[in-house]
């Protein structure tokens, strides 16, 4: 028994050492995720990394290939808004408190949530994963794999940015004292006055404990306060999720008001209409879903009424650095489909792949792993079936981390196994 | 006499919105909806139908002549189903044969805007899902100041729904067979009363029922069952299909099915009597096992593809790319579906399934002047509709749709 159990060991280091071989990935086109694409491209891939990434069809000796054939490879895409991995309802949003700066999303990650699998299918493999949006200060953002070697979803890195709610959402619940009516529900915001009140209030809250504490050392941290003082003092971004004009130019006052140094505006479906502040400063954008005023099903329908899939190009044009996010799967609808409507309403083609993969990665801070296919980065692939611009195209094959882990999805499956012989693509 | 000449210009214009037009379109890249593959030509409209395909001569500065250089020309698009359009999709009373569409459409809403600018020119509009028998359709195009001007079909067929409101699946199907039977008792008492009392019946049963003083109320189901057009049945699981299928069976009626996705299942049934279906417009169902809890991602119209089914898709303005029939048809050959099957699936197969194909569907010599001129192949993804024409006659422009311009600012 214990000879069987010492072989089976040495049978499964046998096949780790195996899969921690130099790969080459060898497709049609390779699309390295800042407008250069190789024709035809092989990436060398090993230890879950990329090594190397160049054109034409040198290959090194000793090195396994996986030929893609005529597909074209993308880097895993990345999703820089959304709720996915947060189970609908109390995981998602703490609704005991409006005030949950130290919620983090990291802890709270559910890796079986069946929406990582969608998005795993539809090629995004890094997600800013965000806490829900009924709180006002509502907690740290993580960035999340939808995959990984030997492993399911996971965080990838923790408390990148802390988000802000301004708007209508976080008085989503509360109600006003009203007819005797009281309960736990009643309490700010009850509107967006509220909102503005209870940011600033919170943000005053942490500089006074920072002047009490500069006269009595002894006085005890406080994790709210923790947070807020990281953020004055440039550690940790806001992402402040504002849709619409009036809440957009409420964020950038509050930056300016408290010398916030790094911004970013989330959702923010009228954002092209104040392009020019965002511009002036410095705030990059984290575009939402186009998504249909019919289907919005935040706070009110009016904040969509504005959406454009022109916003990309408007305010690349004004010169702020925007990403494109889309929040999950709804009904067979992508980050890919969102890219594509850009591109129609004029985001010039060449460079849009960006909007999905190193800006994303840039704004969410971790570019350094992923959103390019660039030596050093993770080994995080996606392949199309043709153009990946082109909603013909689907996606076939999917590699995190060095490990493929989509083949043949539902409506491509496996070709049937030719005189017992297994076709691999 | 200024005045009147004015007056007289006015009527003539408002006269023109009913009339057909001629209208060549040169040097464009047709697809003509037989198959999928765009052929270098020019198209010749004459009194509002197609009278040339191909090389068409010289013809005079009378006939308006629009350039299509590097623009694809393809059919307008055919939307088999939708309920939108009207300001409310169902009544409260669920047995409503008597009622029409006619009565609730609004030319003046925004979703037929849209279909223009979409592309999609001629559409069934029907009453919702939430009813048993709902009520008359109409075949529209989506441009019209009236709705007799939109008008192409007054009587497409009647609205059945095999999904109950509150669920309750027997009820649901015992009240609609229990409609059906007390129709077609009425319908056998008639014959042999209007036998009886010598009415002289001219066999057109819109007079007859007339003549024989028939109540408005019951006139449609008893046109129904005797064939003058068919029901329009939804149907959102595969025994609704099954059931559809035996209840057109016996009461001898015409079926045209709209499956929703939930209703892959009666696909092999379907493509062994050869029954072609409507498909809505949500493509992708997610199915748990009951038994191991997995979830299982299906494709439909996949499905009903390899079953050998012949299907037309719809849109859905609730959704990104699902609202555009041009998506729609890109998302099929997404999903390894043949491009000819896909196209058809927007334009050839829905116009036929709203009894419309000897008319439209196809860009073929003999069938309306019904055309989109797009700057883009329509499965690019990047296409917009640059001109809609029907008929003859350009209905829609992009240069001069403010709505585009104010969205996606100068240059969109």
């Amino acid at each position: 028994m214990r000879v069987m159990l010492m072989a089976a060991a040495a049978v499964l280091v046998g096949l780790s050492v195996h899969a921690q071989e130099v790969q080459a990935v060898k497709a049609a086109r390779v699309h390295l995720g800042n407008g250069h694409v190789l024709e035809p491209g092989v990436i060398l891939v090993a230890e879950g990394r990329i090594r190397a990434v160049s054109q034409g069809e040198s290959l090194p000796e000793g090195v396994e290939l996986r030929d893609l054939g005529s597909f074209e490879v993308t880097p895993g895409l990345v999703d820089a808004y959304t709720h996915a991995g947060l189970p609908r309802g109390p995981n998602e949003n703490e609704e005991g408190s409006e005030m949950t700066p130290a919620f983090r999303a990291a802890t709270a990650l559910d890796p079986a949530d069946e929406e990582l699998e969608r998005l795993l299918a539809a090629g995004i493999t890094t997600l800013g994963v965000h806490p829900g949006i009924r709180n006002v200060l509502a907690g740290l953002a993580c960035a999340v794999k939808t995959a990984g070697a030997g492993r399911g979803p996971h965080v990838l890195a923790g408390d990148l940015a802390l988000e802000i709610n301004l708007g209508s959402d976080p008085r989503l619940g509360n109600r006003s004292p009203g007819f005797g009516w009281a309960g736990w529900r009643t309490r700010l915001p009850t509107s967006r006055m509220d909102v503005v009140f209870l940011v600033r209030d919170a943000f005053q809250d942490a500089l006074a404990w920072r002047k009490a504490r500069r006269k009595d050392p002894g006085l005890q941290p406080v994790p709210q306060h923790t947070i807020l003082l990281r953020v004055l003092d440039g550690e940790l971004p806001v992402h402040w999720l504002a849709r619409r004009q009036a809440d957009i130019e409420t964020a950038l006052r509050l930056a300016r008001e408290f010398s916030i140094p790094h911004n970013v505006v989330v959702d923010c479906w009228e954002a092209h209409r104040v392009a020019e502040l965002l511009s002036r400063d410095g705030v990059d954008v984290l575009h939402g879903p186009f998504i249909h005023p019919r289907n919005h099903w935040g706070g009110r329908r009016e904040e969509a009424l504005h959406f454009s899939p022109a916003a990309p190009r408007l305010l690349r044009q004004a010169g702020v650095q925007t990403a494109l996010a889309h929040g999950g799967v709804e009904r067979g609808e992508t980050l890919m489909d969102g890219l594509r409507f850009a591109v129609r309403a004029g985001f010039p083609a060449g460079e849009a792949l960006s909007l999905v993969t190193a800006e994303p990665a840039r704004i969410l801070g971790v570019a350094d792993r992923v959103g390019l296919l660039a030596e050093g980065r993770d080994a995080d692939l996606v392949a199309f079936d043709g153009d990946p611009l082109a909603p013909t195209s689907a996606v076939r094959w999917v590699m995190v981390e060095g490990r493929v882990v989509l083949e043949h999805p539902a409506e491509h499956p496996a070709p049937e196994p030719e005189s017992g012989t297994e076709v691999e693509k | 006499m200024a005045r009147s000449l004015r007056v007289g210009l006015v009527l003539l214009c408002a006269a023109a919105a009913a009339v057909a037009q001629d209208l060549v379109v040169r040097n464009a890249r047709i697809i003509s909806g037989k198959d999928a593959v765009a052929v270098r030509g020019s198209i010749l409209i004459e009194d509002g139908r197609i009278s040339r395909i191909g090389r068409v001569g010289s013809t005079g500065s009378m006939v308006p002549e629009i350039d299509a250089a590097g623009r694809f020309v393809t059919p307008g698009f055919v939307l088999a189903e939708t309920s939108q359009g009207l300001s409310r999709s169902n009544e409260r009373m669920d047995v409503v044969p008597f009622l029409s569409v006619l009565d609730d459409l609004d030319p003046g809403s925004g979703f037929f805007e849209d279909s223009l600018r979409d592309g999609h020119l001629t559409m069934l509009v029907v009453p919702g899902d939430r009813t048993v028998i709902g009520g008359m359709g109409r075949i529209v195009h989506a441009y019209g100041l009236t709705i007799e001007d939109m008008t192409v079909v007054p009587e497409p067929g009647l609205k059945i729904s095999m999904i109950p409101a509150d669920g309750n699946r027997a009820a649901h199907v015992s009240r609609l067979r229990r409609t059906l039977e007390k129709a077609r008792n009425r319908l056998e008492y008639l014959k042999e009363a209007g036998e009886l009392d010598e009415v002289e019946l001219t066999g057109n049963w819109d007079v007859d029922l007339e003549r024989m003083q028939v109540a408005i109320q019951e006139r449609a189901m008893l046109r129904l069952l005797k064939g003058d057009y068919p029901a329009l049945v939804s149907c959102g699981t595969p025994g609704d299909v099954v059931q559809a299928v035996r209840l057109g069976e016996e009461f001898g009626l015409r079926l045209r099915l709209v499956c929703e996705p939930t209703t892959w299942r009666a696909a092999s049934y379907l493509g062994e009597r050869d029954i072609p279906v409507i498909l809505r417009s949500r493509f992708e169902i997610e199915e748990e096992d009951p038994e191991t809890g997995e979830k299982v991602r299906r494709v439909v119209p996949r499905i009903f593809h390899e079953e050998g089914v012949r299907f037309a898709v719809c849109s859905s303005p609730s959704g990104l790319g699902r609202r555009y029939l041009w998506y729609q048809g890109a998302s099929l050959v997404r999903y390894g579906i043949p491009e000819d099957v896909a196209f058809r699936a927007i334009t050839a197969v829905p116009a036929e399934l709203i009894g419309l194909g000897e008319r439209k569907g196809t860009l073929e010599a003999g069938k309306d002047g019904d055309l989109l001129i797009l700057t883009d192949h329509p499965f690019s993804g990047r296409a917009w509709v640059d001109r809609a024409v029907i008929g003859g006659r350009v209905v829609y422009r992009r240069d001069r749709d403010p709505r585009l311009t104010e969205v996606f600012g100068a240059g969109g």
